[in-house]
């Protein structure tokens, strides 16, 4: 077993006028236990190829991958290394449609623009439709772009 | 406008032969611009007595939608392992992922649908939302 740590804190002076000063810091442990997590892929960096006339849907979460299971603790880090904070990375829960038009069955949870990052729990599920496959979407647009990400696993 | 960071470390001597430490802070700010969010639903305690299923965390109403920088933070507040909190996105309760005890999530949000929550049992969770109009 490992021992992995991860601190989140968010800080503002004057978003309102009670500053904001807030820090969680958690070890990952497999599901309901104490037992650390034990497996990772990445940190990784991806090449995302922009598509003038379409979105284009990549998959960092394989859900279909034996390794992740559905009821595990696993977690996801996602950046959009991208330093211009326009440029946007749309992150899906779903799977693709394999029409390579960017259209895909499952939900949005929002973008990631430049220099933004995620940390989410995910559930890896391919039992019922669609698979809960973790996507990050270019935009239609020729921009290519990168993803940083990490997947800690038990 | 208003300055947020949101900070992000993971470190692990053991994890791997190489050891992790990761570190990137992120300046919060509207979609497509330099400008900071400026509005927040502040830091909300909610306390459930009993074992949820898609309870309504987040009203997807009271947000601006699509094309939109908001981000949401939701902590399982519980202090046992055993513990769980499922988030589902919109109407359909597609699952993202569960939060066991002590354990929070970080994420964007479009303000498109709905957050909701389901729970093993009674406990406690922590959410924000930083966001625009």
């Amino acid at each position: 077993m490992a021992t992995t740590t991860v601190t989140l804190s968010i800080a503002s002076t004057d978003l309102t006028t009670d500053a904001l000063s807030l820090s969680n810091t958690k070890n990952l442990f497999d599901a309901g236990t104490s037992t650390g997590m034990s497996q990772v892929e990445g940190v990784a960096r991806k090449f995302l190829a922009g598509d003038a006339s379409y979105p284009q849907n990549y998959v960092v979460g394989d859900a279909s991958a034996s390794k992740f299971t559905a009821n595990g603790a696993t977690k996801i880090y996602i950046k959009n290394t991208s330093t211009v904070t326009s440029d946007y990375l749309t992150v899906i829960v779903g799977e693709d449609a394999g029409a390579g038009d960017g259209t895909y069955t499952g939900q949005e949870l929002g973008r990631l623009y430049g220099g933004d990052f995620l940390f989410i729990p995910w559930t890896a599920v391919t039992s019922s439709t669609p698979d809960s496959d973790i996507i990050v979407q270019t935009p239609a647009n020729s921009l290519n772009q990168e993803v940083e990400y990490l997947i800690i696993f038990e | 406008m208003a300055t947020t960071t949101a900070t992000i470390t993971l470190t692990s001597a053991d994890l791997t032969g190489d050891a992790l430490s990761l570190s990137t802070t992120a300046t919060l700010t509207k979609h497509n611009s330099d400008t900071g969010l400026d509005y927040t639903t502040g830091v909300n305690r909610i306390t459930y007595g009993s074992a949820q299923t898609n309870t309504k965390l987040i009203d997807a109403a009271d947000y601006s939608d699509t094309t939109k920088a908001h981000k949401v933070y939701i902590k399982n507040l519980s202090a046992s392992n055993s513990d769980s909190l499922t988030i589902e996105f919109g109407a359909s309760n597609t699952v993202v992922g569960k939060l066991y005890g002590g354990d929070w999530a970080f994420l964007p949000y479009d303000g498109t649908n709905d957050i909701d929550v389901s729970t093993s049992g009674a406990l406690s969770v922590e959410y924000m939302v930083i966001y625009q109009q």
